[in-house]
C-alpha cells in the first residue's frame, strides 16, 4: 500500500475518533481548553508511536513463534500499561521539560482505547513494521487535530447562546456528531 | 497452556516492576504538584483536583 495514501487515509478519512469512535473519553474530558487538548494529543502521539512498534515486534517475534496468538489482547494491554510507566520514568529522569508539558496526561493514556485499538488494527490489517510505524504517527495525528479543533469549538460554545438544556455535554456530543458527519462525507476517498 | 501462563506471569511481573520503579523515581523540580487535573468531572479518578485538596487538608 502506498505509504502516503495510507497516512492521509488514517489521519483524515478513517479518523480514529470520528469514524471508528475510539478515544471518545479523552475527546469529551480533555477538550475544555485548547492547551490541554494539545498536550493530550502530544502525549498520545508519543505513546501510540512507541506502542505500535513494540506490539508489532512482540506479536511477530514472540506470540507467533510460541503459538500463543490468542494472548494478543492481554499482552497488548499489559505492554501498553508497562510502556506508559516506563516512558513516564524515562522522562522524569532525562527530560523534565517534556515531562512538564505532558503533565498528568501521560498516565491517563493507559486507559485510552485508541492506543490498544491501533495496536490491534496493525495486526488485523497485516501491516508491515514500516506501515505500523506510519500508522503509529498518522492515527494520533488525526486524534490530535480532532481534539484540538473540538476544544476550539467548545471554547466558542461556552460564550454562545445555547438553550439551557443543551449546555455542557449535550451540545458537545451534538458537535462531535456533526464533525463525524463531515468526516463521513469523505469516506472511501483513500 | 504452560507457555501462555508463563508469558502472562512475565508480563504481569514486568508491569509491577515498571510501576514500582516509576513510583520510586523522584519527580523533577517544579513538577511535584502536577498530578492535579481538572480536565473532566470524573471524581473517581485519583488525579482529580478533589483528591489533591483532601490530601492538603
Amino acid at each position: 500500500m502506498n505509504i502516503v495514501s495510507m497516512f492521509i487515509g488514517l489521519t483524515f478519512v478513517n479518523n480514529v475518533v470520528l469514524s471508528k469512535f475510539y478515544a471518545i473519553c479523552p475527546l469529551l474530558g480533555v477538550s475544555k481548553q485548547p492547551k490541554n487538548a494539545l498536550n493530550m494529543g502530544f502525549a498520545v502521539t508519543f505513546v501510540i508511536f512507541i506502542a505500535s512498534i513494540v506490539t508489532w515486534l512482540l506479536y511477530y517475534y514472540v506470540l507467533v513463534p510460541l503459538n500463543i496468538v490468542y494472548m494478543d489482547l492481554i499482552t497488548f494491554i499489559l505492554v501498553i500499561a508497562s510502556l506508559v510507566q516506563f516512558v513516564e520514568m524515562f522522562l522524569k529522569k532525562t527530560s523534565p521539560e517534556i515531562y512538564k508539558a505532558m503533565g498528568v496526561y501521560l498516565p491517563l493514556i493507559t486507559t485510552n482505547c485508541a492506543v490498544l485499538g491501533v495496536a490491534l488494527d496493525n495486526i488485523s490489517a497485516n501491516y508491515s513494521l514500516l506501515e505500523s510505524a506510519v500508522a503509529g504517527i498518522a492515527v494520533p495525528l488525526g486524534f490530535t487535530i480532532v481534539i484540538y479543533v473540538f476544544a476550539l469549538i467548545r471554547e466558542r460554545l461556552e460564550i454562545a447562546n445555547v438553550p439551557e438544556s443543551f449546555k455542557g455535554t449535550p451540545i458537545a456530543l451534538i458537535t462531535a456528531g456533526i464533525m463525524a458527519c463531515a468526516i463521513a462525507g469523505i469516506a472511501g476517498l483513500v | 497452556m504452560i507457555t501462555a501462563l508463563l508469558w502472562m506471569a512475565l508480563l504481569v511481573t514486568i508491569y509491577i516492576m515498571t510501576y514500582l520503579w516509576n513510583k520510586k523515581t523522584p519527580k523533577p523540580e517544579g513538577c511535584e504538584e502536577m498530578s492535579e487535573c481538572s480536565g473532566c468531572a470524573n471524581i473517581t479518578c485519583s488525579h482529580h483536583s478533589v483528591h489533591q485538596k483532601e490530601e492538603n487538608i
